[in-house]
């Protein structure tokens, strides 16, 4: 192991590849006799369908077929009848059947034998809307009299979240300081390079093939299932590679509709969204709302915690309920409280329907909390490292919901990150904003999350892997958490490599098949590098284990004194490695002539190790106690910015994180996760707003919705501490969403020991900044008048 | 996706050019391409002709030629890139404002592209190379139908997307006057390849060390970019590099100038007419819009300080 791969830095497998552009993504791929699918989306917030003509464009030549909810076929019970299905809540049609809810939900579709032939069908689809009054706003919408979306759900809510532990009364009885905040966190668009693309090709016996881009392709095929009214295991969904998704491409009404419009014609079918249709009509991250009371003792303990939310789910239900529940009580496993009470409303809107995002809830809360914990600081006069250390959780902690800290460096990581950031050097922020120049300022936050989430799946946690020999020598790994850009191939391969003697370079990681991938939860819940890796590690040793066991009946040797390094099973015994031939210590034999053997002894069949991986997790039950997850990362992030204080200009200057993933199998993709995750959240704290007016987005493109470019991004220090985590078979836990999760926070504390200006609703754009110093100088100018008047 | 019928014709004269222009009212002249093909691509122009003059001798080149007062006056062909631009010397030297903006224009990839004309013909209010052509006087050089005939700037940009031109009439160069430094400022959310929210662009002439004259232009502010007379309230002002003060500090060249910025910034704010849209709010970007017509007044001084600096210490 000594020699191995695991804990260095390697390159991403794929990574040549996508450089020189030849990865080829689902909008690159051609399938024989392919049209080309687009959607009809309505260009009103929110409508009855009274007449749909589709007649002209079924006329313009090329077009083999045009669809509406006239043409879905039975998915309700024994085959019957039309009925709303959706992964939370069922509120999903495929094609909008009398009403329209949004600006961009699907009516109608197109198949043609070109891109314009299609897009002129679409022109000459006639649709008459009768217009019903519309609600954009969340607040709004919980409004007696507000439009109602769903008649059957009355009051706009889509879902709700409560939960509740501890004695709220006794807490507060205690308290010192009581601190009463509102915060909000924005709509934002995930972003990401490609379109949403799919194709999909129609069998007989009612039988599909997908090609999507999905983090979680056995769950989705469940979903697709029930809206077209099949068995789940008649959809083949193969993942192509994935050109960055953040959360974005999970379960997508497209992939059905090009289900259904491959069935009509009997071609397949492929549909890329352009990059207008994606921002606005693909799905964003939702809005949230925070009300947060916070009871703490003379020391800045933590009493009691009572928080309410409202969230925007959109036209209807996508991933956000889960990312509402997160949301309401995550910030509980990095917290100690002695009692806590949420509520959280997710509520419809006439809008595009939100989902979740790298982040989920977690990232929205701690932008609202770590500020709150700031100012409990300023006002008890406690360090803000100081206040965090005294109510973190710590490793053998049990939290207020019953989740099993196993391991945790979170003391460290503060440490850490205050020597490399010189956080002592900070000074207290200032009481007036400076006049003019420009204002520094350091701000800290930590985060926190989970390594997979027991809820996601009601049969089962965990993860299985395949690694297997063929006939040609080839090493190959099969799981079924997707790569998603993240790297996860990369470390899989990492992980066998070490276990089998091998380079990375040597296995192949095959792509997520439902044909032949073991099935699994998905790649979600930071859960994918500690659930396949181990899996992974696990199926490697029962694999060199038969592979041992072959090689030892082939050269007459006990399993035992056989060794298996560098490509080949060496005998070990006596030491020498003199002996070329079988039969004695020194002789060995290569992968490829083992292959090659014991497919022949096999008739054929490649060598294949199984294992799996199942982690000591809980579902929770009603109560909603018990451990959901194995193992929980943490970090603490320090943001140091300078604010052009004229025009509220925020630049963020230098950036400190620092982590406690447990063993870091790959250094450098871990550290390319921690900086994709800071300058995502740069974006998202300082530029990053879907603009949504009359129900219609305003900027559907890169010029008006701005992600930060590389002058946005300044240098940043990653550093890895801790140590293996007891409750994972790698010793890893997670990063992918606990590198974004205090970014926000940590920007915003850095803005107000800048500038003395706390800013509650993310973004921080330069005119909010603005605004925000404009108010605090009015206040402190109205409050020198009323002293003078006194 | 480009679903509508577009031809393609390209000119090989200035003629032809004219020509083929008035010879279908959906002909639109094609240089760069960095606006027309994102326009078609979005459904605002629905199929036509691209005329493509980006090969017309005419249109091409750097020229400077000397003026009857003895300066050095600088025509820049309209289908001159923006890269070719900020790749010459002359303009480096002499037109500073045009250098920062055209730095600030899109991203590279854009700046090899897109043109002079261009940008001046599109006529977006936010155009980085409108202020800095106000400040500097430029004239355009107009070619139609009826023979050619000259406008300056300040009458060229006539609205969001409209010009002065005629139907039929193309842009053929523009020519500035040299003299004096400028600058240009923009307020932007990125740092790079964004658009003005609000810009400001100076020029300034420094005799004595006092302002000898003065011009300020703002841009994304007004339907179309404006020229706002501040000769005035600088005019004479003593100027003197201040110790120890950074070029944006409103002090940085004594407090004689930074009274009358205050000034000039009231004006700027007076002037200024915005619009409440997606990018940001009327009255933020008529407070910005002060703030930055103050800090490119300071940048185009300094830059006059260091140019009369530069030539006493060569000549001492």
């Amino acid at each position: 192991m000594s020699l191995g791969s695991v804990g260095r830095p390697w390159p991403q497998i794929d990574a040549v590849d996508k450089v020189r552009g030849r990865t080829r993504y689902a909008a690159d791929m051609t399938l024989p006799g392919q049209l080309y699918g687009r959607i009809l989306r309505s260009p009103v917030p929110h409508g009855i369908i009274r007449r749909i003509d589709t007649s002209r464009a079924l006329k313009v030549p090329g077009v083999r077929a045009v669809i509406t909810a006239a043409d879905l076929p039975p998915n309700g019970p024994e085959g019957k009848g039309r009925v709303p299905f959706g992964p939370y809540v069922d509120d999903w049609e495929i094609l909008c059947s009398d009403r329209v809810r949004y600006i961009g939900d699907e009516v109608a579709a197109v198949a043609a034998v070109s891109e314009e032939a299609a897009a002129e069908a679409l022109e000459l689809i006639e649709v008459e809307y009768e217009p019903l009054p519309a609600v954009f706003d969340m607040h709004e919408a919980l409004e007696p009299g507000a439009p109602v979306l769903w008649p059957e759900r009355p009051g706009n809510i889509a879902s709700r979240f409560d939960i509740a532990r501890g004695d709220l009364d006794a807490a507060r009885r205690k308290a010192h300081l009581v601190l009463e905040e509102r915060y909000s966190t924005n709509r934002i668009y995930h972003a990401y390079l490609e379109p949403i693309a799919v194709l999909a090709e129609a069998h007989p016996g009612d039988r599909y093939t997908l090609i999507a881009p999905t983090h979680i392709p056995y769950k989705a095929r469940v979903t697709y299932a029930r809206g077209l009214g099949i068995d789940p295991g008649k959809i083949r969904l193969i993942v192509p590679p994935m050109g960055g998704s953040f959360g974005a491409k999970y379960e997508l009404n497209v992939c059905m509709i090009a289900m259904l419009l491959a069935r009509k014609t009997g071609r397949p079918v492929k549909m890329v969204f352009d990059r207008a249709e994606d921002a606005a009509a693909g799905h964003h991250r939702p809005p949230l709302h925070f009300d947060i009371r916070l009871a703490l003792d003379r020391d800045g303990r933590f009493l009691s915690k009572e928080v309410r939310i409202v969230a925007t789910a959109g036209a209807r239900t996508m991933w956000t309920p889960p990312v509402v529940a997160t949301a309401a009580h995550r910030i509980d496993a990095l917290y100690h409280f002695e009692a806590v009470r949420a509520e959280a409303l997710l509520v419809y809107t006439n809008t595009s329907p939100t989902t979740c995002m790298r982040g989920f809830g977690n990232a929205e809360m701690l932008f609202a909390f770590e500020q709150m914990v700031d100012q409990a600081a300023e006002e008890l006069g406690i360090d803000p490292v100081e206040i965090r250390k005294r109510n973190a959780v710590r490793a053998g902690d049990v939290t207020i919901h019953g989740w099993r800290i196993g391991s945790s460096a979170l003391e460290e990581c503060l440490d850490r990150v205050a020597l490399l950031s010189g956080f002592s050097r900070r000074k207290p922020a200032p009481r007036h904003p400076p006049a003019s120049g420009k204002a520094r300022g350091l701000g800290l936050a930590i985060g926190h999350h989970v390594s997979g989430y027991r809820p996601i799946l009601a049969e089962y946690d965990g993860s299985a892997a395949w690694v297997r020999l063929d006939m040609d020598g080839r090493l190959s790994v099969a799981v079924g958490e997707p790569d998603i850009g993240q790297g996860l191939n990369t470390v899989v391969a990492m992980i066998a490599a070490d276990e089998l003697g091998v380079s990375p370079s040597e296995i192949d990681v095959m792509p997520v098949d439902t044909a032949h991938s073991p099935a699994a939860v998905g790649t979600l819940g930071s859960r994918a590098t500690i659930m396949a890796g181990a899996a992974v590690k696990a199926a490697a040793r029962d694999f060199k284990k038969k592979l041992l066991a072959f090689a030892g009946e082939l050269l007459g040797a006990d399993p035992g004194e056989l060794v298996l390094e560098r490509g080949r099973v060496l005998w070990r015994r006596g030491g020498g490695e003199s002996g070329e031939r079988e039969g004695g210590p020194g002789a060995s034999l290569t992968l490829a002539e083992l292959g090659r053997r014991w497919a022949a002894a096999h008739t054929g069949s490649p060598l294949v190790g199984q294992g799996s991986y199942r982690p000591e997790t809980v579902l929770p039950g009603p109560d909603k106690y018990g451990n959901p997850s194995p193992a929980y990362p943490f970090a603490a992030h320090v943001a140091e910015v300078e604010v052009d204080v004229e025009t509220g200009a925020v630049e963020v200057v230098n950036y400190w994180a620092v982590h406690d993933s447990g063993r870091i199998i790959n250094p450098s993709t871990a550290t390319g996760q921690v900086q994709g995750g800071v300058a995502q959240g740069i974006g998202w704290a300082l530029m990053e707003d879907v603009a949504i007016r009359g129900g219609r987005v305003e900027n559907p493109n890169f010029l008006d919705y701005r992600i930060p470019g590389f002058q946005d991004v300044p240098p940043m220090t990653v550093e890895f501490v801790g140590e293996s985590e007891p409750n994972s078979p790698t010793g890893v836990k997670s990063l992918g969403e606990s590198a974004l999760n205090p970014v926000l926070p940590a920007i915003a504390n850095a803005v107000y020991n800048a500038v003395g200006v706390r800013i509650h609703d993310a973004p921080l754009t330069p005119e909010a900044v603005w605004r925000a110093i404009q108010r605090r100088r009015e206040e402190l100018e109205a409050a020198g008048k009323e002293r003078e008047a006194q | 996706m480009i679903r509508d019928r577009w031809e393609y014709v390209r000119a090989e004269t200035l003629a032809g050019a004219l020509t083929l222009l008035a010879s279908r009212s959906d002909a639109y002249p094609l240089a760069g391409g960095t606006d027309l093909v994102i326009a078609g691509r979005l459904g605002r122009i629905r199929g036509g002709v691209a005329v493509d003059i980006s090969a017309v001798p005419e249109l091409q080149g750097i020229t400077a030629f000397p003026t009857e007062a003895g300066g050095v006056r600088l025509r820049i062909g309209a289908a001159t890139t923006v890269s070719a631009l900020l790749q010459d010397e002359l303009v480096q030297q002499k037109l500073p404002a045009l250098v920062d903006a055209g730095r600030l224009l899109g991203g590279w990839q854009i700046q090899n592209l897109a043109t002079v004309g261009g940008n001046m013909c599109n006529a977006s209010p936010s155009a980085e190379l409108s202020p800095p052509l106000l400040v500097h006087r430029a004239e355009a050089v107009i070619a139609g139908p009826e023979g050619s005939r000259r406008l300056g700037v300040d009458r060229f940009w006539t609205g969001p997307g409209k010009t002065a031109l005629a139907r039929g009439e193309l842009l053929v160069a523009v020519e500035l006057e040299t003299g004096g430094a400028s600058a240009y400022v923009r307020h932007q959310i990125r740092r790079s390849v964004d658009i003005a929210l609000a810009s400001a662009a100076a020029w300034v002439s420094v005799e004595d060390e006092r302002i000898a004259g003065a011009r300020l232009a703002l841009g994304a502010v007004a339907p179309a970019p404006l020229l706002v007379d501040v000769a005035e309230e600088v005019a004479g002002v003593p100027v003197r590099q201040a110790p120890g003060k950074e070029p944006d500090d409103p002090g940085a060249f004594g407090p004689a100038l930074a009274k009358r910025l205050q000034r000039v910034e009231r004006l700027a704010f007076a002037a200024a007419r915005p619009i409440t849209d997606v990018r940001a709010s009327a009255d933020y970007r008529r407070a910005v819009v002060g703030v930055l017509a103050r800090r490119a007044l300071l940048r185009a001084v300094q830059r006059a300080l260091a140019v009369s600096e530069d030539v006493e210490t060569r000549s001492g």
